[in-house]
């Protein structure tokens, strides 16, 4: 029943999305030079949110942490960066195309991601052993834990704010301006190639993430249960890792920065269907798309003359489902 | 053959601190034997180096089975280590169903979550009753009871003598379900079993069964 009413809402949505806000033009002729740009918005949308609800069901699984999101590993402040150094740094390039753009934003995601790892992995180096003459590797294993990756992520995160912050110093106001507007996220799209892209990432990355659903349900009960049950819990980990860092660049490559998508879609599809990951992830990235969806019309809607950003709606529809959640658990949370 | 040897045991801080040393144990298949030590002796980094053999907190010669292995493992020897049945002191309890874990527990095993192997040992430790509650929102006692059940059902599932290490596997039970986890270990004769406990005479076991950690015991 749970899923049929979800289908009907995510039917609902998808019309809504390709209807707004005016119903004739779509109606009369839907493959048309509107109507395409339509379902390309609407396919981008759809892909890119429920990317987002899959990735932040891997972070939340990969860290054993509720209020996990992809930007803990420094994916989006990295994305961010590597935009605004090419916006401010390298205008001779910018010939105004977005692919220059968000090839800049996918680079920089990998490169801050990769640069969180190599920290984290030279901090889990082992210690030095206190005792002399004792057998290779007694005692002497890194401490590893998700937390410290967080603070890492944390950490690198607020080194790529600051640095953004130095090259706004010395942009141009028109740059500024084009950075800004990037910020805020759009799900606009002028080709086929992006929805197209977004979507083979999204389902590749969904059909990953429930093909391992059985070890990411182990890995809940605990890194060292996982382990002695014969999950390859380090592989796994790095696995998740790579596929969330892949999604997330490539969704904020394409669409700029979504806030708060890859929280809020993880928490209302878990207290829908449950925390089964299979289930879990199926339900979270259908609420996130279904979110993105209304943001984004509801942006296109509001105004004839002014589109708010699907950014900006994401982060205010996302806080109000959020609050409203822990208003009806209160009781569970006392 | 079945007999499963530890000798020059050595186990280690995470700092790399000795915290004790000559530990040595025999046993066959179907003993169990008690891992018993005052606060912070290190039973349960013994129990941890057992279970993942390779974190160097515990360096050992371990023989069974005519093999021989040096512990830490090296990643390429992991694959013929026997097979762990591990119940860490503190598990964490998940947000999933008591049912889901269990579902996970069972296919990760290749079994049908409805096999009469697995309801038999759910219908032992009651958790029928508890299988559409969240783990989260279990109690302590309700929790170990799902906890004990996953080792059980890991060891109904295949033939092959496991290492079956368990933590304070009494902690939070009450008197009917410690007098049932007794008995299950008792009987089970295919697996070289080692408990960390505080409370020894709740197994009646002689004392020459017990591995002291620790001068202080």
């Amino acid at each position: 029943m749970k899923w049929f009413l979800g289908s009907i809402v995510v039917v609902v949505a998808v019309l809504a999305s390709l209807l707004m806000p005016s119903i004739a033009v779509f109606v009369d002729d839907p493959f048309g030079p509107i109507g395409m740009l339509r379902i390309q918005r609407t396919t981008n949308c759809f892909a890119a949110g429920s990317l987002l609800g899959a990735c932040g069901v891997g972070s939340q699984i990969l860290f054993q942490n509720d209020l996990a999101d992809p930007t803990l590993t420094g994916v989006s402040s990295g994305s961010v960066l590597g935009a605004a150094v090419y916006v401010v740094l390298l205008p001779a390039l910018e010939v105004n195309n977005s692919f220059g753009l968000a090839l800049a934003s996918f680079v920089g995601a990998l490169v801050v991601f990769a640069f969180v790892l190599s920290v984290d992995f030279l901090l889990n180096r082992p210690r030095k052993s206190v005792v002399r003459g004792a057998p290779r590797r007694a005692g002497r294993r890194g401490n590893g834990n998700s937390y410290r990756i967080i603070l890492v992520g944390l950490c690198i995160s607020g080194l790529c704010t600051a640095l953004i912050a130095l090259l706004f110093l010395v942009a141009r106001r028109d740059q500024l301006q084009r950075m800004t507007f990037w910020t805020f996220g759009s799900f606009e799209s002028l080709t086929v190639f992006e929805p197209l892209l977004l979507s083979v990432v999204s389902i590749t990355l969904i059909v990953f993430f429930v093909s391992k659903s059985t070890r990411l349900d182990l890995l809940a009960l605990g890194e060292l249960k996982a382990k002695t049950l014969g999950v390859p819990v380090t592989m796994l980990r790095g696995q998740i890792a790579l596929a969330i860092a892949l999604g997330v660049a490539c969704c904020t490559a394409i669409c700029g920065p979504i806030a708060f998508v890859s929280l809020i879609g993880p928490h209302v599809g878990g207290a829908i269907v449950g925390f089964s990951s299979r289930r879990w992830l199926l339900a979270s990235a259908l609420v996130s798309a279904v979110l993105c969806l209304s943001a984004d019309s509801a942006g296109r809607a509001v105004s004839n003359s002014v589109e708010i950003p699907a950014g900006t709606l994401t982060t205010i529809v996302g806080a109000i489902v959020l609050l409203s959640i822990l208003v009806g658990k209160r009781e569970e949370l006392v | 053959m079945s007999t499963l040897e530890l000798f020059e045991g050595e186990l280690w801080s995470p700092a790399g601190h000795r915290l004790a040393q000559n530990l040595e144990f025999r046993m066959g298949l179907g003993e169990v034997k008690l891992v018993c030590g005052r606060n912070g002796a290190g039973k349960s980094t013994f129990l941890n180096g057992l279970a993942t053999a390779d974190n160097g907190d515990l360096t050992a010669s371990v023989n069974a089975l005519g093999h021989h292995w040096d512990l830490p493992l090296e990643k390429e020897k992991k694959r013929d280590f026997p097979p762990v049945a591990y119940l860490p002191q503190h598990m964490n309890r998940p947000r999933l169903r008591v049912c889901e874990v269990l579902g996970a527990i069972a296919r990760w095993c290749k079994m049908s979550p409805a096999s009469t192997r697995v309801r038999t040992v759910l219908k032992r430790y009651a958790i029928d009753e508890l299988e559409e509650k969240q783990c989260f929102y279990l109690s302590g006692g309700e929790f170990q009871r799902v906890s004990l059940a996953l080792i059980f059902i890991q060891l109904a599932a295949s033939k092959d003598p496991h290492l079956v290490l368990l933590d304070e596997p009494l902690s939070g039970l009450d008197d009917h379900f410690t007098s049932v986890f007794a008995d299950d270990i008792k009987s089970q004769n295919q697996h070289w079993t080692l408990i960390a406990t505080h409370a020894p005479d709740s197994f009646a076991l002689k004392s020459d069964e017990r591995i002291r950690i620790g001068t202080n015991v």
